[in-house]
Protein backbone atom coordinates (compact mmCIF):
# COMPACT_ATOMS: atom_id res chain seq x y z
CA UNK A 1 0.00 0.00 0.00
CA UNK A 2 2.75 2.33 1.03
CA UNK A 3 4.47 1.48 -2.26
CA UNK A 4 1.35 2.35 -4.25
CA UNK A 5 0.97 5.69 -2.49
CA UNK A 6 4.62 6.41 -3.11
CA UNK A 7 4.32 5.42 -6.79
CA UNK A 8 1.27 7.61 -7.33
CA UNK A 9 3.02 10.50 -5.66
CA UNK A 10 6.10 9.93 -7.79
CA UNK A 11 4.04 9.73 -10.98
CA UNK A 12 2.21 12.92 -10.09
CA UNK A 13 5.54 14.57 -9.47
CA UNK A 14 6.91 13.38 -12.82
CA UNK A 15 3.82 14.57 -14.70
CA UNK A 16 3.84 17.87 -12.86
CA UNK A 17 7.53 18.51 -13.31
CA UNK A 18 7.68 17.56 -17.01
CA UNK A 19 4.68 19.79 -17.52
CA UNK A 20 6.62 22.72 -16.14
CA UNK A 21 9.81 21.94 -18.02
CA UNK A 22 8.15 21.15 -21.32
CA UNK A 23 7.07 24.73 -21.95
CA UNK A 24 10.36 25.40 -23.71
CA UNK A 25 11.73 28.87 -23.37
CA UNK A 26 15.14 27.26 -23.74
CA UNK A 27 16.38 28.60 -20.43
CA UNK A 28 18.92 26.34 -18.70
CA UNK A 29 18.46 28.28 -15.43
CA UNK A 30 22.20 28.42 -14.88
CA UNK A 31 22.93 29.62 -11.36
CA UNK A 32 26.57 30.07 -10.36
CA UNK A 33 27.35 28.32 -7.10
CA UNK A 34 30.39 29.56 -5.21
CA UNK A 35 32.79 26.77 -4.26
CA UNK A 36 35.82 28.84 -3.18
CA UNK A 37 37.18 32.38 -3.32
CA UNK A 38 36.52 33.76 -6.85
CA UNK A 39 35.47 30.30 -8.02
CA UNK A 40 32.03 29.26 -9.24
CA UNK A 41 30.43 26.15 -10.69
CA UNK A 42 27.27 25.53 -12.74
CA UNK A 43 26.17 22.13 -11.51
CA UNK A 44 24.30 20.09 -14.13
CA UNK A 45 21.78 17.30 -13.65
CA UNK A 46 23.02 13.72 -13.20
CA UNK A 47 21.00 12.51 -16.18
CA UNK A 48 21.52 11.43 -19.75
CA UNK A 49 20.80 13.91 -22.57
CA UNK A 50 17.10 14.61 -23.08
CA UNK A 51 14.85 17.28 -24.52
CA UNK A 52 13.68 18.03 -20.96
CA UNK A 53 17.18 18.86 -19.66
CA UNK A 54 18.37 20.35 -22.96
CA UNK A 55 21.78 18.81 -22.40
CA UNK A 56 22.40 20.52 -19.05
CA UNK A 57 23.97 17.39 -17.59
CA UNK A 58 27.47 18.68 -17.08
CA UNK A 59 29.43 20.81 -14.61
CA UNK A 60 31.13 23.89 -15.98
CA UNK A 61 32.84 26.63 -14.01
CA UNK A 62 34.72 29.88 -13.91
CA UNK A 63 37.37 31.70 -11.90
CA UNK A 64 37.27 35.48 -11.52
CA UNK A 65 40.84 36.78 -11.63
CA UNK A 66 42.25 40.32 -11.76
CA UNK A 67 43.17 39.55 -15.36
CA UNK A 68 39.64 38.62 -16.43
CA UNK A 69 37.46 35.57 -16.07
CA UNK A 70 38.79 32.08 -16.80
CA UNK A 71 36.05 29.75 -18.05
CA UNK A 72 36.33 25.97 -17.72
CA UNK A 73 34.22 24.06 -20.27
CA UNK A 74 31.39 25.68 -22.20
CA UNK A 75 28.48 23.23 -21.99
CA UNK A 76 26.41 21.39 -24.55
CA UNK A 77 25.12 24.03 -26.99
CA UNK A 78 25.43 27.58 -28.25
CA UNK A 79 22.47 28.53 -26.04
CA UNK A 80 24.28 27.04 -23.01
CA UNK A 81 27.42 29.06 -23.77
CA UNK A 82 25.45 32.27 -24.21
CA UNK A 83 23.48 31.72 -21.01
CA UNK A 84 26.67 30.87 -19.17
CA UNK A 85 28.13 34.21 -20.24
CA UNK A 86 25.03 36.02 -18.98
CA UNK A 87 25.16 34.18 -15.66
CA UNK A 88 28.86 35.03 -15.27
CA UNK A 89 28.03 38.72 -15.78
CA UNK A 90 25.72 38.60 -12.75
CA UNK A 91 28.79 37.82 -10.60
CA UNK A 92 31.44 40.07 -12.14
CA UNK A 93 31.76 42.80 -14.73
CA UNK A 94 35.27 41.61 -15.62
CA UNK A 95 35.59 40.42 -19.22
CA UNK A 96 36.16 36.78 -20.06
CA UNK A 97 39.85 36.41 -20.87
CA UNK A 98 40.18 32.76 -21.84
CA UNK A 99 38.48 29.38 -21.91
CA UNK A 100 39.89 25.96 -21.05
CA UNK A 101 38.27 22.84 -22.51
CA UNK A 102 38.90 19.71 -20.44
CA UNK A 103 38.21 17.15 -23.21
CA UNK A 104 36.40 16.59 -26.50
CA UNK A 105 33.00 15.30 -25.37
CA UNK A 106 30.07 17.36 -26.69
CA UNK A 107 28.61 18.43 -23.34
CA UNK A 108 31.92 20.12 -22.52
CA UNK A 109 32.69 22.20 -25.60
CA UNK A 110 29.63 22.83 -27.80
CA UNK A 111 29.11 26.22 -26.14
CA UNK A 112 32.41 27.42 -27.64
CA UNK A 113 30.80 29.70 -30.24
CA UNK A 114 29.70 32.03 -27.42
CA UNK A 115 33.39 32.52 -26.55
CA UNK A 116 34.84 32.69 -30.05
CA UNK A 117 36.54 36.06 -29.48
CA UNK A 118 38.88 34.85 -26.72
CA UNK A 119 41.53 32.12 -26.61
CA UNK A 120 39.87 28.68 -26.30
CA UNK A 121 42.58 26.41 -25.00
CA UNK A 122 42.74 22.61 -24.99
CA UNK A 123 45.25 19.78 -25.15
CA UNK A 124 46.52 18.92 -28.64
CA UNK A 125 44.83 15.51 -28.46
CA UNK A 126 41.52 17.18 -27.57
CA UNK A 127 41.81 19.50 -30.57
CA UNK A 128 42.49 16.52 -32.81
CA UNK A 129 39.53 14.61 -31.37
CA UNK A 130 37.20 17.58 -31.85
CA UNK A 131 38.30 17.99 -35.45
CA UNK A 132 37.60 14.29 -36.04
CA UNK A 133 34.38 13.82 -34.13
CA UNK A 134 32.95 17.21 -33.15
CA UNK A 135 30.53 17.75 -36.04
CA UNK A 136 29.17 14.21 -35.68
CA UNK A 137 28.58 14.78 -31.95
CA UNK A 138 26.63 17.96 -32.67
CA UNK A 139 24.59 16.22 -35.39
CA UNK A 140 23.67 13.50 -32.92
CA UNK A 141 22.75 15.94 -30.13
CA UNK A 142 20.17 17.60 -32.39
CA UNK A 143 18.38 14.25 -32.31
CA UNK A 144 18.57 14.00 -28.52
CA UNK A 145 17.80 17.53 -27.34
CA UNK A 146 16.22 19.13 -30.43
CA UNK A 147 15.91 22.89 -30.71
CA UNK A 148 18.08 23.53 -27.63
CA UNK A 149 20.87 23.09 -30.17
CA UNK A 150 19.75 25.89 -32.49
CA UNK A 151 22.73 27.54 -34.16
CA UNK A 152 25.27 25.16 -32.62
CA UNK A 153 28.38 24.38 -34.63
CA UNK A 154 31.29 22.33 -33.32
CA UNK A 155 33.80 25.14 -32.93
CA UNK A 156 37.26 23.73 -32.24
CA UNK A 157 39.61 25.29 -29.66
CA UNK A 158 41.98 27.87 -31.15
CA UNK A 159 44.99 27.37 -28.89
CA UNK A 160 46.90 24.35 -27.64
CA UNK A 161 47.58 24.07 -23.92
CA UNK A 162 51.02 23.46 -22.50
CA UNK A 163 51.03 21.36 -19.34
CA UNK A 164 52.43 23.15 -16.32
CA UNK A 165 51.75 26.16 -14.13
CA UNK A 166 50.35 29.40 -15.55
CA UNK A 167 49.84 32.55 -13.50
CA UNK A 168 46.66 34.36 -14.40
CA UNK A 169 45.60 37.48 -12.51
CA UNK A 170 46.75 36.31 -9.08
CA UNK A 171 45.76 32.67 -9.56
CA UNK A 172 48.33 29.96 -10.03
CA UNK A 173 46.74 27.37 -12.31
CA UNK A 174 48.36 24.02 -12.94
CA UNK A 175 47.28 22.41 -16.20
CA UNK A 176 47.65 18.63 -16.09
CA UNK A 177 47.79 16.65 -19.31
CA UNK A 178 46.18 13.31 -18.48
CA UNK A 179 44.15 10.57 -20.15
CA UNK A 180 41.96 7.55 -19.43
CA UNK A 181 38.43 8.87 -19.83
CA UNK A 182 39.51 9.94 -23.31
CA UNK A 183 42.89 10.18 -25.02
CA UNK A 184 43.19 13.79 -23.82
CA UNK A 185 41.86 14.81 -20.40
CA UNK A 186 42.98 18.11 -18.93
CA UNK A 187 42.58 18.63 -15.19
CA UNK A 188 43.11 22.09 -13.74
CA UNK A 189 44.34 22.66 -10.20
CA UNK A 190 44.13 26.20 -8.86
CA UNK A 191 46.94 26.29 -6.29
CA UNK A 192 45.67 29.62 -5.01
CA UNK A 193 42.31 28.26 -3.88
CA UNK A 194 42.88 24.50 -3.81
CA UNK A 195 40.11 23.86 -6.32
CA UNK A 196 40.62 20.94 -8.69
CA UNK A 197 38.56 20.91 -11.89
CA UNK A 198 38.87 17.25 -12.85
CA UNK A 199 36.72 17.21 -15.98
CA UNK A 200 35.25 13.76 -16.63
CA UNK A 201 38.16 11.99 -14.96
CA UNK A 202 35.75 12.11 -12.00
CA UNK A 203 32.05 11.28 -12.03
CA UNK A 204 30.58 11.73 -8.56
CA UNK A 205 27.61 9.51 -7.63
CA UNK A 206 26.88 9.33 -11.35
CA UNK A 207 28.05 6.23 -13.20
CA UNK A 208 31.03 6.98 -15.42
CA UNK A 209 30.91 6.76 -19.21
CA UNK A 210 33.37 4.89 -21.40
CA UNK A 211 32.91 5.62 -25.12
CA UNK A 212 36.59 6.57 -25.44
CA UNK A 213 37.94 5.12 -22.21
CA UNK A 214 41.10 3.17 -21.45
CA UNK A 215 40.45 1.64 -18.05
CA UNK A 216 44.01 0.82 -16.98
CA UNK A 217 45.19 4.27 -18.06
CA UNK A 218 42.25 5.82 -16.20
CA UNK A 219 43.22 3.96 -13.00
CA UNK A 220 46.80 5.21 -13.31
CA UNK A 221 45.52 8.76 -13.74
CA UNK A 222 43.32 8.48 -10.66
CA UNK A 223 46.44 7.73 -8.60
CA UNK A 224 47.92 10.99 -9.91
CA UNK A 225 44.79 12.95 -8.95
CA UNK A 226 44.78 11.41 -5.50
CA UNK A 227 48.20 12.85 -4.75
CA UNK A 228 47.23 16.41 -5.72
CA UNK A 229 46.90 18.88 -2.84
CA UNK A 230 43.31 19.95 -3.53
CA UNK A 231 40.66 21.07 -1.05
CA UNK A 232 37.67 21.23 -3.37
CA UNK A 233 36.96 18.75 -6.15
CA UNK A 234 34.77 19.84 -9.06
CA UNK A 235 33.90 16.67 -10.99
CA UNK A 236 32.71 16.67 -14.61
CA UNK A 237 29.38 15.26 -13.48
CA UNK A 238 27.81 15.15 -10.01
CA UNK A 239 28.12 17.13 -6.81
CA UNK A 240 31.18 19.15 -5.80
CA UNK A 241 33.13 17.46 -3.02
CA UNK A 242 35.54 18.50 -0.26
CA UNK A 243 37.39 15.22 0.04
CA UNK A 244 39.01 12.44 -1.96
CA UNK A 245 36.16 9.99 -1.55
CA UNK A 246 34.88 10.43 -5.13
CA UNK A 247 38.31 9.32 -6.40
CA UNK A 248 38.23 6.17 -4.27
CA UNK A 249 34.74 5.43 -5.56
CA UNK A 250 35.94 5.83 -9.13
CA UNK A 251 38.83 3.41 -8.50
CA UNK A 252 36.41 0.98 -6.88
CA UNK A 253 33.96 0.99 -9.81
CA UNK A 254 36.62 0.88 -12.55
CA UNK A 255 38.43 -1.99 -10.83
CA UNK A 256 35.16 -3.88 -10.43
CA UNK A 257 34.17 -3.16 -14.07
CA UNK A 258 37.53 -4.41 -15.34
CA UNK A 259 37.25 -7.59 -13.28
CA UNK A 260 33.60 -8.18 -14.20
CA UNK A 261 34.28 -7.84 -17.93
CA UNK A 262 37.29 -10.14 -17.70
CA UNK A 263 35.29 -12.75 -15.85
CA UNK A 264 32.34 -12.52 -18.24
CA UNK A 265 34.56 -12.93 -21.28
CA UNK A 266 36.36 -15.90 -19.73
CA UNK A 267 33.02 -17.54 -18.95
CA UNK A 268 32.08 -17.11 -22.60
CA UNK A 269 29.12 -14.80 -21.97
CA UNK A 270 27.65 -12.93 -24.91
CA UNK A 271 27.32 -9.16 -24.68
CA UNK A 272 23.61 -9.37 -23.92
CA UNK A 273 24.28 -11.96 -21.19
CA UNK A 274 27.00 -9.77 -19.74
CA UNK A 275 24.53 -6.90 -19.53
CA UNK A 276 22.51 -9.01 -17.08
CA UNK A 277 25.37 -9.38 -14.58
CA UNK A 278 24.26 -8.51 -11.08
CA UNK A 279 25.59 -5.09 -10.14
CA UNK A 280 27.05 -4.77 -6.63
CA UNK A 281 24.82 -3.05 -4.06
CA UNK A 282 27.45 -0.43 -3.23
CA UNK A 283 27.02 1.11 -6.69
CA UNK A 284 23.22 1.17 -6.62
CA UNK A 285 23.05 4.74 -5.39
CA UNK A 286 25.01 5.98 -8.42
CA UNK A 287 22.79 7.59 -11.05
CA UNK A 288 22.33 5.74 -14.38
CA UNK A 289 24.13 2.61 -13.14
CA UNK A 290 22.21 0.07 -15.24
CA UNK A 291 22.19 2.04 -18.48
CA UNK A 292 25.83 3.13 -18.27
CA UNK A 293 26.97 -0.37 -17.40
CA UNK A 294 25.19 -1.66 -20.52
CA UNK A 295 26.73 1.13 -22.59
CA UNK A 296 30.17 0.24 -21.23
CA UNK A 297 29.66 -3.34 -22.39
CA UNK A 298 28.99 -2.12 -25.92
CA UNK A 299 32.06 0.12 -25.77
CA UNK A 300 34.53 -2.27 -24.17
CA UNK A 301 33.44 -5.89 -24.56
CA UNK A 302 35.06 -6.63 -27.89
CA UNK A 303 38.46 -5.43 -26.65
CA UNK A 304 38.21 -7.80 -23.68
CA UNK A 305 37.15 -10.64 -25.97
CA UNK A 306 40.06 -10.07 -28.30
CA UNK A 307 42.46 -10.41 -25.38
CA UNK A 308 41.06 -13.85 -24.49
CA UNK A 309 40.13 -15.31 -27.85
CA UNK A 310 43.05 -15.66 -30.23
CA UNK A 311 42.72 -16.13 -33.95
CA UNK A 312 43.54 -19.63 -35.05
CA UNK A 313 44.17 -18.93 -38.70
CA UNK B 1 45.02 41.62 -91.35
CA UNK B 2 43.52 44.34 -89.19
CA UNK B 3 39.90 43.15 -89.38
CA UNK B 4 41.06 39.64 -88.57
CA UNK B 5 42.86 40.92 -85.50
CA UNK B 6 39.74 42.76 -84.36
CA UNK B 7 37.68 39.64 -84.90
CA UNK B 8 40.21 37.65 -82.88
CA UNK B 9 40.12 40.16 -80.01
CA UNK B 10 36.32 40.23 -80.11
CA UNK B 11 36.13 36.47 -79.98
CA UNK B 12 38.66 36.35 -77.18
CA UNK B 13 36.74 38.92 -75.13
CA UNK B 14 33.42 37.20 -75.77
CA UNK B 15 34.90 33.94 -74.63
CA UNK B 16 36.31 35.61 -71.52
CA UNK B 17 32.95 37.19 -70.70
CA UNK B 18 31.14 33.93 -71.30
CA UNK B 19 33.42 32.10 -68.93
CA UNK B 20 32.92 34.86 -66.36
CA UNK B 21 29.17 34.53 -66.74
CA UNK B 22 29.53 30.83 -66.33
CA UNK B 23 31.52 31.23 -63.15
CA UNK B 24 28.73 33.45 -61.81
CA UNK B 25 26.18 30.64 -61.95
CA UNK B 26 28.31 27.85 -60.54
CA UNK B 27 26.15 26.60 -57.71
CA UNK B 28 26.99 25.46 -54.25
CA UNK B 29 27.13 21.68 -54.16
CA UNK B 30 24.67 19.57 -52.18
CA UNK B 31 25.67 19.41 -48.53
CA UNK B 32 26.62 16.12 -46.91
CA UNK B 33 26.89 15.07 -43.28
CA UNK B 34 26.35 16.48 -40.75
CA UNK B 35 22.84 17.44 -41.87
CA UNK B 36 22.03 18.95 -38.48
CA UNK B 37 24.21 22.04 -38.42
CA UNK B 38 23.61 25.75 -38.83
CA UNK B 39 22.81 26.35 -42.50
CA UNK B 40 23.59 29.28 -44.71
CA UNK B 41 21.01 32.09 -44.72
CA UNK B 42 21.11 32.11 -48.52
CA UNK B 43 18.69 29.82 -50.34
CA UNK B 44 19.89 27.64 -53.22
CA UNK B 45 20.00 29.39 -56.59
CA UNK B 46 16.50 29.73 -58.03
CA UNK B 47 14.79 29.13 -54.69
CA UNK B 48 13.32 31.84 -52.44
CA UNK B 49 13.31 31.92 -48.69
CA UNK B 50 10.11 32.17 -46.70
CA UNK B 51 9.82 33.21 -43.04
CA UNK B 52 7.39 31.78 -40.51
CA UNK B 53 5.17 34.85 -40.57
CA UNK B 54 5.14 34.95 -44.37
CA UNK B 55 4.26 31.27 -44.40
CA UNK B 56 1.38 31.88 -41.98
CA UNK B 57 -0.03 34.51 -44.36
CA UNK B 58 0.42 32.22 -47.35
CA UNK B 59 -1.44 29.43 -45.58
CA UNK B 60 -4.41 31.65 -44.86
CA UNK B 61 -4.56 32.86 -48.46
CA UNK B 62 -6.73 31.22 -51.10
CA UNK B 63 -3.79 29.79 -53.01
CA UNK B 64 -2.48 27.17 -50.59
CA UNK B 65 1.10 26.02 -51.11
CA UNK B 66 2.23 22.40 -51.01
CA UNK B 67 4.07 21.83 -47.72
CA UNK B 68 6.81 19.23 -47.74
CA UNK B 69 8.58 18.13 -44.57
CA UNK B 70 11.86 16.36 -45.36
CA UNK B 71 12.96 15.42 -41.81
CA UNK B 72 15.05 12.25 -41.79
CA UNK B 73 13.97 8.69 -41.04
CA UNK B 74 15.69 5.35 -41.47
CA UNK B 75 15.53 3.71 -44.88
CA UNK B 76 15.47 -0.08 -44.82
CA UNK B 77 15.90 -1.95 -48.07
CA UNK B 78 13.98 -4.91 -46.66
CA UNK B 79 10.86 -2.85 -45.96
CA UNK B 80 10.41 -2.57 -49.75
CA UNK B 81 9.37 -6.23 -49.71
CA UNK B 82 6.63 -5.45 -47.19
CA UNK B 83 4.80 -2.17 -46.72
CA UNK B 84 7.56 0.29 -47.69
CA UNK B 85 7.41 1.94 -44.26
CA UNK B 86 10.19 4.18 -43.01
CA UNK B 87 11.64 3.52 -39.57
CA UNK B 88 10.83 6.53 -37.42
CA UNK B 89 12.89 6.82 -34.23
CA UNK B 90 10.79 9.42 -32.39
CA UNK B 91 7.24 10.62 -33.11
CA UNK B 92 7.24 13.67 -35.33
CA UNK B 93 4.93 16.65 -35.36
CA UNK B 94 4.87 19.02 -38.30
CA UNK B 95 2.83 21.83 -39.83
CA UNK B 96 -0.79 20.72 -40.45
CA UNK B 97 -1.41 19.81 -44.07
CA UNK B 98 2.21 18.83 -44.71
CA UNK B 99 3.41 15.78 -46.56
CA UNK B 100 6.38 14.10 -44.91
CA UNK B 101 8.92 12.77 -47.41
CA UNK B 102 11.97 11.68 -45.37
CA UNK B 103 15.55 11.82 -46.63
CA UNK B 104 14.78 13.41 -50.02
CA UNK B 105 17.24 16.14 -49.06
CA UNK B 106 20.24 13.89 -48.56
CA UNK B 107 23.38 14.76 -50.49
CA UNK B 108 22.87 11.83 -52.84
CA UNK B 109 19.71 9.80 -53.34
CA UNK B 110 19.55 6.11 -54.07
CA UNK B 111 17.32 5.16 -57.01
CA UNK B 112 14.36 4.23 -54.83
CA UNK B 113 14.30 7.50 -52.88
CA UNK B 114 14.94 9.54 -56.01
CA UNK B 115 11.94 8.00 -57.82
CA UNK B 116 9.90 8.36 -54.61
CA UNK B 117 10.64 12.10 -54.46
CA UNK B 118 10.01 12.60 -58.19
CA UNK B 119 6.73 10.70 -58.20
CA UNK B 120 5.44 12.33 -55.05
CA UNK B 121 6.20 15.76 -56.50
CA UNK B 122 4.31 14.88 -59.70
CA UNK B 123 1.34 13.65 -57.70
CA UNK B 124 1.30 16.60 -55.29
CA UNK B 125 1.56 19.21 -58.06
CA UNK B 126 -0.71 17.32 -60.47
CA UNK B 127 2.28 17.53 -62.80
CA UNK B 128 2.21 21.33 -62.81
CA UNK B 129 5.80 22.55 -62.41
CA UNK B 130 4.65 26.06 -61.50
CA UNK B 131 2.84 25.03 -58.30
CA UNK B 132 4.23 26.58 -55.11
CA UNK B 133 6.31 24.12 -53.05
CA UNK B 134 7.47 24.95 -49.52
CA UNK B 135 10.22 22.70 -48.22
CA UNK B 136 11.30 22.49 -44.57
CA UNK B 137 12.39 20.26 -41.67
CA UNK B 138 13.88 21.83 -38.52
CA UNK B 139 16.11 24.83 -37.96
CA UNK B 140 19.74 23.98 -38.77
CA UNK B 141 18.78 21.33 -41.34
CA UNK B 142 20.69 21.04 -44.58
CA UNK B 143 18.29 18.41 -45.88
CA UNK B 144 15.61 21.07 -46.47
CA UNK B 145 18.13 23.25 -48.32
CA UNK B 146 19.26 20.28 -50.44
CA UNK B 147 15.69 19.17 -51.21
CA UNK B 148 14.65 22.69 -52.30
CA UNK B 149 17.69 22.86 -54.57
CA UNK B 150 16.84 19.45 -56.02
CA UNK B 151 13.21 20.34 -56.75
CA UNK B 152 14.34 23.51 -58.51
CA UNK B 153 16.88 21.59 -60.58
CA UNK B 154 14.15 19.17 -61.61
CA UNK B 155 12.30 22.07 -63.18
CA UNK B 156 9.93 23.26 -60.44
CA UNK B 157 9.83 27.01 -60.87
CA UNK B 158 8.19 28.09 -57.63
CA UNK B 159 10.14 26.57 -54.76
CA UNK B 160 10.47 28.13 -51.33
CA UNK B 161 12.79 27.13 -48.53
CA UNK B 162 11.43 27.57 -45.00
CA UNK B 163 14.78 27.64 -43.27
CA UNK B 164 13.58 27.63 -39.65
CA UNK B 165 11.24 24.65 -40.12
CA UNK B 166 9.08 23.46 -37.23
CA UNK B 167 11.28 25.27 -34.70
CA UNK B 168 10.61 28.61 -36.38
CA UNK B 169 6.94 27.65 -36.63
CA UNK B 170 6.87 27.04 -32.86
CA UNK B 171 8.51 30.44 -32.33
CA UNK B 172 5.39 32.13 -33.68
CA UNK B 173 3.16 29.71 -31.72
CA UNK B 174 2.15 27.88 -34.89
CA UNK B 175 0.24 24.63 -34.36
CA UNK B 176 1.87 21.29 -35.05
CA UNK B 177 0.21 17.93 -35.49
CA UNK B 178 1.34 14.30 -35.46
CA UNK B 179 2.65 13.12 -38.78
CA UNK B 180 3.64 9.90 -40.50
CA UNK B 181 5.95 9.72 -43.51
CA UNK B 182 4.60 8.67 -46.90
CA UNK B 183 5.56 5.02 -47.48
CA UNK B 184 8.04 4.06 -50.15
CA UNK B 185 6.83 2.18 -53.23
CA UNK B 186 7.03 -1.57 -52.57
CA UNK B 187 8.65 -4.11 -54.86
CA UNK B 188 6.39 -5.73 -57.44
Amino acid sequence: MKFIVKSVFFLALVVFSTHIISAPNFDYHLVPSKVAENTYVFVGKVEDFSFENGGNIVNTGFIVTSDGVVVIDTGSSLRYGQQMKEAISTVTDKPISRVFITHHHPDHFLGNQAFKDVPIIALGSTLKNINNEGAGFADNLYLMVGDWMRGTDALAPNQIATAGVVKIGGHELELLSLSGHTSGDMAILDHSTGVLFSGDLIFHKRTLTTPHADISQWLTTLEVLKKLPFKVLVPGHGAVSNDKKPIDEMVDYLTWLDGALNKAVNEGLSMTDAMQIELPKRFHSNALLKSEFSRSITHLYSSYESRVFKRLN
Amino acid sequence: MKPLFVLFITLFLTAACASDDHRGVIEEPYRGLPYHAPTTLIPPVGVTKVSATQLKKLLSSGNKPILIDVYGAIFREESLDFDGAWLVSTPRKNIPGSVWLPNVGKQELNTVVKEYFKNNLIELTEDDKSKLLIIYCIEDCWMAWNAAKRAHEWGYTNVMWFREGIDGWKDINGLLEDSQPVNLPVNE
